[in-house]
């Protein structure tokens, strides 16, 4: 009798995260169910739920919004920003973590510019950029996304360099490794996975990038975001293109969120919060 | 020999990170300091013919009002920008910690997927989320008008009423991010010893008592990074409000980096628009220094 009304406790409890999950998800359900209406259902009144499904709006994506080609932009810009915070983050992360360097004012300087309101430096940067046409270039979008993923890639691998016993270090340079030596040989294999997780981390920022690209891109390179910005003809908008994008940059979000799992907590949060 | 030993090791460490440094200070400081001078300038690309006029501290007195370009005063986007802040905090905290007391009981394997699951929204583009919801608010055919009507409740029209529409920007923020305070807490939530919580049980303590005594100074350090980290995010809301409300109906959501944005890059106003983020800059940097003061204090 007891373990019955446990069991039935325990079904009621899943139950209830059930619907409280799927009642959190519906706006992102609603848009992937929207995205595969027919345009004349995406406006009706009352909502229709059943429906044949369509996927024009996936194919109009491509002949009426150029979307596919910027994803390509999106996708240059954001490899490149990933693999720069890498290649000059690891460096100083291991620097910062191992030698003390700049006692406490280097990294709160560094991280200050995470901080940095980026209207504040847009400005003049547009400015800059505007009188040396380069303007709408890749190089100019990669350098941007620098300042805030630069730091965010420097905090982060500091706290897991942090995590690695410092007596590997005092082992390998017994053993002969100067600076470089111990960063190649111990540091990097040892954070090889939270390399990947910053890496994944910074694309997936670059990507959701708007409004630098908004104010420093106006043809060549224009990434997907931006095109969120316009799902808009004269007087009525194009949902059917707009969920359709939105579901289209879901997917691989959807990966990358299976892949870092509970270290999405540790990245947010700075590495403020260990899981 | 010895000595040329003894200066590598010295200067070594500043190699590894001079490329960080030089990148930070050219992309970051600089543009800092050009846009002093710039703020101190008359400077507008709409009328070139103006040229650039030094003049001094008047840009900053001229935000104070409402005049020109500038449709909104300084201290009202201000206030707009507080509202927007409060709101959004204080949702974002709630549903949070009521998520994470409520699973903290039960946090096994079984809820791992749906934590995963919960964490898609604050990984989706801003943009996007505000693309979503503008579909979502829709008077006529919007889901969330759907819902209302089907509930017999009243239903607003959400972007296109005042006070509706910064109602709908910290809906639409709150959904965003409450899955980061309430895995945040959760984690804090934890990782509070079982011991004291078992003692508290045997002293016959209530719910109540329990929360108040020794789970809430328990997470007290990640209620206040949670306002830290979300904080500083608000306050440089861009995507949302250019997608949802694009500072709309009239001014009722103009909040600060959104007129910054408009003053800069719809009017060209430069030099106005360079004072106005410096002041946006300043209240990002108070806001900082207060709360890592208080992270900072020491435990009593």
């Amino acid at each position: 009798m007891k373990g019955s009304i446990k069991k039935l406790m325990k079904i009621g409890s899943f139950t209830v995260t059930f619907v409280v999950f799927f009642i959190y998800l519906l706006p992102l359900l609603w848009a992937v169910m929207s995205s595969i209406k027919d345009s004349s259902l995406i406006i009706a009144i009352p909502p229709v739920f059943l429906f044949k499904p369509t996927f024009s709006h996936y194919l109009r994506l491509h002949t009426e919004w150029i979307f596919y080609g910027k994803m390509w932009n999106s996708f240059v810009v954001s490899s490149i920003t990933a693999m720069i915070c890498v290649v000059v983050g690891l460096p100083a992360a291991f620097v910062l973590a191992r030698y003390r360097l700049g006692k406490d004012w280097l990294p709160i300087w560094i991280l200050s510019n995470r901080f940095l309101p980026i209207v504040a430096i847009l400005l003049p940067l547009f400015l800059m950029f505007r009188t040396w046409r380069l303007l709408d270039t890749y190089i100019v979008l990669i350098l941007v996304y620098l300042i805030p993923n630069l730091p965010f890639s420097i905090w982060l691998l500091r706290g897991f360099i942090s995590d690695i016993p410092i007596d590997l270090d005092a082992a390998a340079r017994v053993d002969g490794c100067g600076s470089t030596g111990v960063l190649f040989r111990i540091i990097l294999p040892l954070t090889s996975s939270a390399i990947a997780v910053v890496a994944i981390f910074v694309f997936l920022f670059s990507w959701n990038e708007f409004f630098i690209p908004l104010v420093l891109t106006n043809r060549n390179v224009v990434p997907v975001s931006v095109s969120f910005a316009g799902f808009k003809m004269k007087e009525w908008y194009d949902w059917g293109a707009m969920t359709a994008g939105a579901v289209v940059c879901l997917i691989p979000l959807f990966l990358m969120v299976m892949v870092l799992g509970q270290r999405i907590v540790r990245g947010m949060t700075l590495g403020a919060v260990k899981e | 020999m010895k000595e040329k030993g003894l200066i590598r090791k010295k200067y070594s460490p500043w190699l590894f990170i001079a490329p960080t440094i030089v990148i930070l200070i050219s992309l970051g400081v600089f543009p800092l300091i050009y846009s002093v001078w710039l703020s101190l300038h008359s400077y507008s690309l709409m009328d070139l013919a103006r040229g650039i006029k030094w003049v001094g501290g008047r840009n900053f007195l001229d935000l104070l009002q409402k005049t020109g370009s500038l449709r909104i005063s300084f201290v009202h986007a201000f206030l707009l920008t507080l509202v927007y802040m409060g709101g959004c905090l204080g949702l974002e905290l709630a549903i949070g910690l009521g998520g994470a007391l409520a699973f903290a009981r039960k946090a096994d394997k079984k809820v791992r997927i749906q934590r995963t699951l919960a964490m898609v929204p604050m990984l989706i583009a801003p943009v996007v989320v505000g693309n979503i919801w503008k579909y979502m608010y829709q008077y006529s055919y919007g889901f969330a008008n759907f819902l209302l009507r089907s509930g017999g409740l009243p239903t607003p029209r959400w972007l296109s009423e005042g006070s509706w529409a910064m109602v709908s920007l910290i809906l639409a923020d709150a959904w965003e991010w409450c899955p980061f305070s309430f895995l945040v807490l959760l984690a804090s939530i934890l990782s509070i010893p079982k011991v004291q919580l078992e003692a508290a049980d045997i002293d016959g303590a209530t719910q109540w008592q329990r929360f108040l005594y020794i789970v809430l100074p328990g997470i007290k350090k990640s209620l206040l990074l949670i306002i830290l980290i979300r904080g500083i995010e608000l306050i440089k809301t861009m995507d949302l409000v250019y997608t949802l409300t694009y500072g709309g109906p009239a001014t009722a959501t103009s909040i600060l980096p959104f007129n910054a944005f408009f003053l800069g890059f719809k009017y060209f106003e430069i030099g106005k628009a360079a004072a106005y983020a410096w002041l946006l800059v300043a209240f990002t940097n108070i806001f900082v220094i207060f709360f890592v003061s208080v992270l900072r204090e020491p435990r009593s």
